[in-house]
């Protein structure tokens, strides 16, 4: 065999390699990342409630199907509401003009996943949600998370899904931990959810902001 | 996993390390030229090689899916691992020449891709590419050089 030809044997697995490479990221340039997407958005429980969540089995509660809250109503305007959202902190604010409503550890996204910055408005609010992705050993499959709290902007539409959340199968609030949606201790989000625009009517079980019926301001920073 | 400083210095700097003690080593002591430019020149080739697959590639690091690293960071994507490709092709050059220097250099090289995985910096899979691509390089080198001496 001719040393060309041995050299050219040698280089076509490097030149595979490259073009893969081209491949990948084009199509990774391609393809948005995504959230936490929502199976549907009905809000309706979900019978199944085997959840799994980094390889552990784990019982998904139905938590949000009590109705036990009413929408807490705004002491000022409701644009006057604003949340805050300290990725460096892990640290959520609920504002209502100048007083503080809540203040609460969070789990946002880690940094191969991580959470979108900038302003937002909610779009969609959820009594629960099914939440399915990741990879691997990363895999998620988490039935009925409770009160869901979507928000989008100009840049991060809606249907990539980001959004506020309870949280069941995980107690780390403080430390990233996500797949980018901001992760809440489930009793904080039931009072956010309570407190959040658009509110929610007591017979339903999603509602979708409107220009009648903004969604709550949403600001996510470093 | 692996917490002392001296390991994570080691697993992160030891692969530079190793390059140059190797050149110098076999280009002024053991005054091997030939030996001692191939492997600099393919260690070198397999390094901008797999810089340029991580920065098409852009697979995000295991750290960043959980757990923590164990070693120095860098910007740099997953896939491939550059340490495993600059230090098996290292070895290679070296096997290609002088085989009892060029065994001890691939279990060190093994060991130091091993590292990186435990180290939680990459995925096995970083590490065999990372192999691919050092030992092709060093091996396309030889051939290339070899020719070149014929005709010269």
């Amino acid at each position: 065999m001719s040393t060309r030809l041995k050299v050219f044997l040698l280089a076509v697995p490097l030149v595979v390699l490259f073009g893969t490479g081209v491949l990948f990221r084009s199509a990774k340039e391609a393809s948005p990342v995504l959230g936490c997407v929502a199976e549907n958005l009905s809000g309706i429980a979900q019978e199944d409630i085997s959840a799994i969540f980094e390889g552990n089995s784990l019982i998904a509660p139905q938590i949000a199907y009590a109705r036990t809250g009413t929408q807490v109503l705004a002491a000022a305007s409701p644009n006057d509401r604003w949340i805050e959202v300290d990725l460096s902190e892990q640290k959520l604010r609920a504002w209502d003009g100048g007083s503080m409503f809540l203040e609460t550890a969070v789990s946002s996204g880690l940094p191969g996943t991580p959470t979108p910055t900038g302003e937002f408005r909610v779009w969609v609010k959820l009594r629960a949600s099914k939440m399915e992705g990741g990879e691997g050993r990363y895999y998620y499959y988490l039935p009925n998370v409770p009160y869901v709290m979507y928000f989008e902007n100009e840049n991060v539409p809606g249907w990539r899904g980001y959004g506020l959340h309870g949280t069941y199968w995980h107690n780390d609030f403080g430390t990233p931990r996500s797949h980018g949606c901001v992760n809440l201790p489930t009793s904080v989000a039931e009072k956010l959810y309570y407190w959040v625009a658009p509110a929610l009517p007591s017979d339903k079980n999603t509602v979708f902001a409107s220009a009648e019926n903004p969604g709550t301001r949403i600001i996510i920073h470093d | 996993m692996i917490e002392s400083p001296f390991i994570v210095f080691l697993n992160t700097h030891g692969v530079i390390l190793l390059v140059v003690f190797v050149f110098i080593y076999e280009r002024y002591i053991a005054r091997r030229k030939e030996l001692a430019w191939h492997a600099l020149f393919s260690a070198l080739s397999a390094f901008v090689f797999s810089l340029i697959l991580k920065e098409l590639f852009l697979v995000p690091r295991p750290y960043m899916y959980g757990g923590y690293p164990s070693a120095g960071l860098s910007e740099f994507s997953s896939l491939p691992s550059v340490h495993a490709a600059v230090a098996f092709s290292l070895a290679t050059s070296v096997t290609l020449h002088q085989k009892s220097i060029g065994v001890l250099l691939f279990t060190v090289a093994a060991l130091l891709g091993v590292g990186r995985v435990l180290a939680n910096v990459h995925y096995p899979l970083d590490i065999a590419l990372g192999v691919l691509i050092g030992v092709l390089t060093s091996l396309i080198f030889n051939k290339i050089h070899i020719k070149f001496r014929k005709k010269a």
